[in-house]
């Protein structure tokens, strides 16, 4: 079963079109990333999911039109947005057992849920909180009431790599355990090693689709081997059994210092599409 | 309306309230001022009186107009009420437990008052006019903190009304002109009954009518910003 669906959506602000024409599904249990530079429209799209911005088209989420969303799909999403804001003289622990209250989740697992993001330190108010703390919190309060679907705008942007990893372990965690995360990134790294599947987002359009390895692989078109021989030099070669004993012979005669594979990346995937490189 | 929702709100709007001083600070400036000042001269016959009944209507006026607009205004601001309403939460709710906390926290510091010296009132009088004047105030400055974007620019409006409905009253003591006008305001009305004069008919209608302007305004902008969270 998907528990978002989304059939030709656009979105359009005046005369400038967002979003146009966008048709997607994610399964139940599917971490999917939706990859775009700034401006392309992934918040949009996120605003539009969660009831937060009028559209037209055909989206639902949880069997439940985006148009109509109430309590009831509201206690089963949970959302991370870089704009969610918090109460900064209160506690994380304050600041969480409010939506405790309100989502009648027990106030024991405001301490298991801040001590699963990390962050032991419950007393501190959240306007001393880090950016990366901060968004630890957010994400605790997103997850405090189970979610079934979790919307993640840009969760680790701006963030060191250890809290990124962090974050990335606990979202791994969170598929596990069968929620599905929809995640909007310009961090082609973060998409390709956490999303089951990625959609690539330029100018409101979606330009491609599917598994991040098999996009890579269908439009790895370079496939070159490079070797940095002993001597100096730097030799790129297609990497094909033509070239098997040009490359063997530089390690027959010890003459290699490093060799490499063109790896393909989703940036060069959405180079090649768009013509155009992401933010980073 | 979900009670419990409400509630929740409520002991977040307390705990939020003790954790900022110069918020904190405005519920308690006008009994501090007024027992100052009646400290001060105390043994002139009368001064009590007057005191007691001006300092109660600027609190009464100003404090709910200010403290209601800056928390709208900042949860606005800062996005919180968007996750808020994101989490089941009203807007109706959000406001009948920010109202609620003001009003509350307004009649408690203000009830202090009563000890100060003599009033012209009886004790019960004197809580429920102050209780109707903190309502209205609480719904004008509901007005201004879903009007403003954010807490800076309702605190720049918030400000000035409050001055502007809290310090009338006790202009209008000095000049008849400006008592013709302040006799259009709430406060005028509630400084009257507080200084023991009674209501008149035309003083029940200034009141009903401040209201009702209040009560259309705050519904239309409840509407606009229904839609904008």
């Amino acid at each position: 079963m998907d528990s978002i669906c989304i059939k030709q959506l656009s979105k359009s602000f005046g005369s400038k079109n967002v979003l146009n024409n966008i048709s997607l599904s994610v399964p139940e249990g599917e971490l999917f990333g939706l990859l775009g530079p700034s401006g392309a429209g992934k918040t949009t799209l996120i605003k539009i999911l969660t009831g937060q911005l009028s559209f037209s088209g055909f989206a639902e989420i949880l069997g439940r039109k985006c148009s109509e969303l109430d309590d009831t799909i509201f206690s089963k999403i949970g959302i991370v947005t870089d704009n969610s804001g918090l109460y900064e003289r209160l506690s994380c622990y304050d600041n969480l057992l409010l939506f405790a209250r309100l989502h009648n989740v027990k106030k024991g697992m405001i301490f298991d849920i801040l001590r699963r993001v990390g962050l032991e330190n419950t007393k501190i108010s959240a306007g001393k909180l880090s950016k990366g703390m901060r968004q630890r919190l957010i994400l605790a309060r997103a997850l405090l009431h189970h979610p079934q679907i979790l919307f993640l705008d840009e969760p680790t942007s701006g963030l060191d790599p250890a809290t990124a990893n962090d974050i990335h372990s606990l979202l791994l965690e969170l598929k596990k355990e069968g929620t599905t995360i929809f995640l909007t990134t310009h961090n082609m790294v973060e998409a390709h090693k956490l999303c089951d599947h990625v959609a690539l987002l330029n100018e409101g359009e979606i330009v491609e689709y599917g598994v991040p390895d098999e996009l890579c692989r269908k439009y790895n078109e370079e496939n070159n081997v490079t070797i940095l021989a002993k001597d100096g030099r730097t030799v790129r070669l297609p990497n094909s059994p033509e070239q098997a004993e040009k490359i063997a012979g530089f390690f027959m005669g010890d003459n290699v210092a490093a060799i490499h594979s063109s790896e393909p990346n989703l940036e060069n995937v959405f180079l090649k599409l768009t013509g155009k490189e992401l933010d980073r | 309306m979900k009670i419990k929702n409400v509630g929740a709100l409520f002991c977040k709007q307390a705990k939020d309230c003790a954790k900022n001083p110069p918020f904190l600070l405005l519920f308690f400036i006008y009994p501090t001022v007024a027992l100052v000042l009646i400290q001060a001269m105390k043994g002139q016959p009368g001064i009590s009186e007057v005191f007691v009944s001006m300092f109660a209507v600027m609190h009464s006026v100003f404090t709910p107009i200010v403290a209601a607009a800056s928390f709208i205004a900042e949860e606005r601001e800062k996005n919180t009420l968007r996750v808020l309403i994101m989490s089941n939460v009203t807007l109706k709710e959000y406001l009948v437990s920010v109202g609620g906390f003001i009003l509350l926290a307004n009649l408690l510091t203000g009830s202090s008052f009563i000890f100060f010296g003599n009033h012209a009132v009886s004790d019960s009088l004197f809580i429920l006019a102050m209780g109707g004047c903190s309502l209205i105030s609480v719904i004008l400055g509901s007005c201004i903190g879903l009007f403003s974007k954010n807490a800076a620019a309702a605190n720049g409006l918030a400000v000035p009304i409050g001055i502007l409905f809290a310090f009338l009253p006790m202009l209008a003591n000095f000049n008849r002109k400006i008592e013709t006008v302040a006799g259009f305001t709430y406060g005028q009305q509630l400084g009257r009954l507080l200084a023991g004069k009674e209501i008149t008919f035309c003083g029940f209608i200034v009141i009903a009518a401040n209201l009702a302007i209040l009560v259309i305004a705050s519904a239309f902008l409840y509407k606009r910003s229904l839609s904008e969270e």
